[in-house]
């Protein structure tokens, strides 16, 4: 019960910084982009893998976001509707740049720290220890192999693959930012899951 | 197991995984792990690949994002505002008539600037005149400065200034100004211009004329906030005086001077006079003291040292007296700058 007034009164709040940044406020503009900074900047780094790429391409989201805000007639959340400008935006860029440029995996393998956290990501992964993922996923090594494998995966599987696995959107929300079929998405995420695991197996075994 | 159930397998799997599956599919794939281990070592590594990926660390966005976001946009917009979108019209006509044009451009400007060069040597000399100022009679006429002008063919004319009503009801105001002109048959000397924000007048005539014309608008100055009269400087910004808070009298006062010099000294004496408000510049005598009721001494007019003739047209002249204009600005009080 408390969750849910919670969520509305966010809901309510969200829709207030929206009807004033459509009237041109800049100071709600601002509120809505400290909002959602974050989560963009996030999904859209795992996408196109370099930080200061990821930045330019956050803020200039924001941007055409917040030029086109009077368009936004709330039949999707805004959030849904931001991430399909920040997604579109950054495979676009990454069509333009080319194929990623991802290191290969083993290039920075070969160290102590890399190997130790190799053998514990393949021992969870593979299911034959018990680990804790929350501390691995910290493990700066073992990120570092999962982020790579990430990043060599085909575009529209990274995608489908950080939006729901990283970002937790469902299938309906991935769909309308993708604007694909709802099957396409489930049909990619499988996709997606069994490529991501047989890179990894690849560089683990 | 063929591919057709193998698909079948990873949609229960993946479904599985995201809670997608209903009880009949959940039964199904509980059934199918229990008897086989590869779908059960599938599921299970699956599972533990979509932990791991959910556990992955939230990246902060880098600090400053808000601001540069915003200055973008303001560049953009001021962008935006200064350079109009360029027509998208690149046929073979538009391009045809913009060759065309810049031919006869580059034919008609040497043409024209050789016309002025002649025009310069062949016209005759024209002797200088200077525009001389209103002034009392018996005076010498002064060189046309602030507050001055001249109305082409009808001699010169003083330039009151402009007088600026701040309200909140434009319409009634401008409908009295308009009765006014047109109750005083001024259509023809009088000018207006609307624009989005301001309605302005431009009215010329006769000394008297104008008097009456403020008489018949003293209504007027009940629908406006911040009356104000500003007297430019011409080239001397220093020179330029601002009434605020102007009153129907005091702006008849100023419209009864008789030149220039006259009409500065009395605006600036008005400015100092409203900015310190009458009760700090009035001295009150009561009623016991005076025999005729309660006094309001008000402090002396300036005076032009040279000045031996009266310096304000009588308020009962026969004449119609000199020409003069005003500009009269009707304002809303969000556009006041």
């Amino acid at each position: 019960m408390k969750d849910s007034s919670a969520f509305q009164s966010k809901t309510l709040e969200e829709e207030l910084l929206i009807k004033q940044s459509q009237r041109g406020d800049l100071e709600a503009a601002g509120l809505l982009i400290v909002r959602y900074q974050d989560r963009l900047y996030n999904t859209i780094l795992k996408i196109c893998s370099n930080p200061d790429d990821a930045a330019e391409l956050a803020q200039e989201t924001f941007v055409k976001a917040l030029e086109k805000i009077t368009d936004f007639k709330g039949k999707s959340s805004f959030y849904t509707w931001l991430f399909r400008i920040g997604v579109n935006l950054t495979l676009n860029f990454c069509k333009r740049r080319g194929r990623l440029s991802m290191h290969s995996i083993d290039a920075s393998m070969g160290t102590e720290e890399t190997d130790r956290a190799s053998a514990r990501l393949a021992g969870y992964l593979m299911c034959r220890e018990k680990a804790d993922p929350a501390g691995l996923a910290q493990d700066k090594e073992a990120r570092e192999i999962v982020l790579k494998a990430l990043g060599r995966l085909e575009e529209e599987q990274r995608v489908v693959l950080v939006l729901r696995d990283i970002e937790g959107l469902s299938y309906q929300e991935i769909a309308e930012i993708l604007d694909i079929e709802l099957g396409t998405v489930k049909s990619r995420i499988s996709r997606a899951r069994a490529g991501l695991r047989d890179l990894l197996e690849a560089v683990l075994a | 197991m063929n591919e057709q159930e193998r698909e079948h397998v990873d949609s229960l799997i993946h479904g599985f995984l995201d809670g997608q599956l209903n009880e009949r599919q959940q039964t199904e794939l509980k059934r199918l792990a229990q008897h086989n281990p590869f779908i059960r070592k599938d599921l299970h590594a699956l599972f533990r690949q979509k932990e791991l990926l959910g556990f992955l660390p939230i990246e902060k966005a880098p600090n400053g994002l808000k601001e540069e976001v915003l200055a973008r946009l303001e560049r953009r917009l001021i962008l935006s505002m200064e350079s109009p979108r360029p027509s998208v019209r690149t046929g073979r006509f538009v391009l045809l008539v913009r060759w065309v044009s810049a031919a006869a451009a580059m034919v008609m400007l040497p043409l024209a600037i050789l016309g002025l060069l002649v025009l310069q040597i062949v016209k005759p000399p024209e002797p200088k005149t200077v525009p001389v100022a209103l002034t009392a009679p018996g005076q010498t006429a002064e060189p046309l400065q602030a507050g001055e002008g001249t109305a082409s063919g009808e001699g010169p004319v003083l330039v009151l200034g402009t007088l600026t009503f701040l309200t909140e009801h434009p319409i009634p105001l401008n409908e009295s100004i308009k009765k006014a002109v047109v109750a005083h048959k001024l259509l023809s000397s009088a000018s207006s211009e609307r624009f989005e924000d301001r309605a302005v007048y431009r009215i010329q005539c006769s000394q008297r004329q104008m008097l009456s014309l403020i008489q018949m608008l003293r209504p007027v100055w009940e629908l406006s906030s911040k009356p104000q009269f500003v007297l430019a400087g011409g080239e001397s910004p220093a020179r330029t005086v601002v009434v605020e808070g102007i009153r129907p009298e005091q702006m008849e006062k100023l419209i009864r001077q008789s030149s220039p010099s006259r009409l500065q000294m009395t605006a600036s004496h008005l400015e100092r006079l409203n900015r310190r408000g009458l009760s700090d510049v009035a001295i009150r005598v009561p009623a016991e003291e005076t025999g005729e009721g309660e006094r309001i001494l008000l402090p002396a007019e300036p005076r032009l040292a040279w000045e031996k003739e009266p310096t304000e047209l009588p308020g009962g002249m026969t004449a119609d007296g000199p020409a003069v204009v005003l500009v009269i600005e009707v304002r809303s009080p969000s556009e006041k700058k």
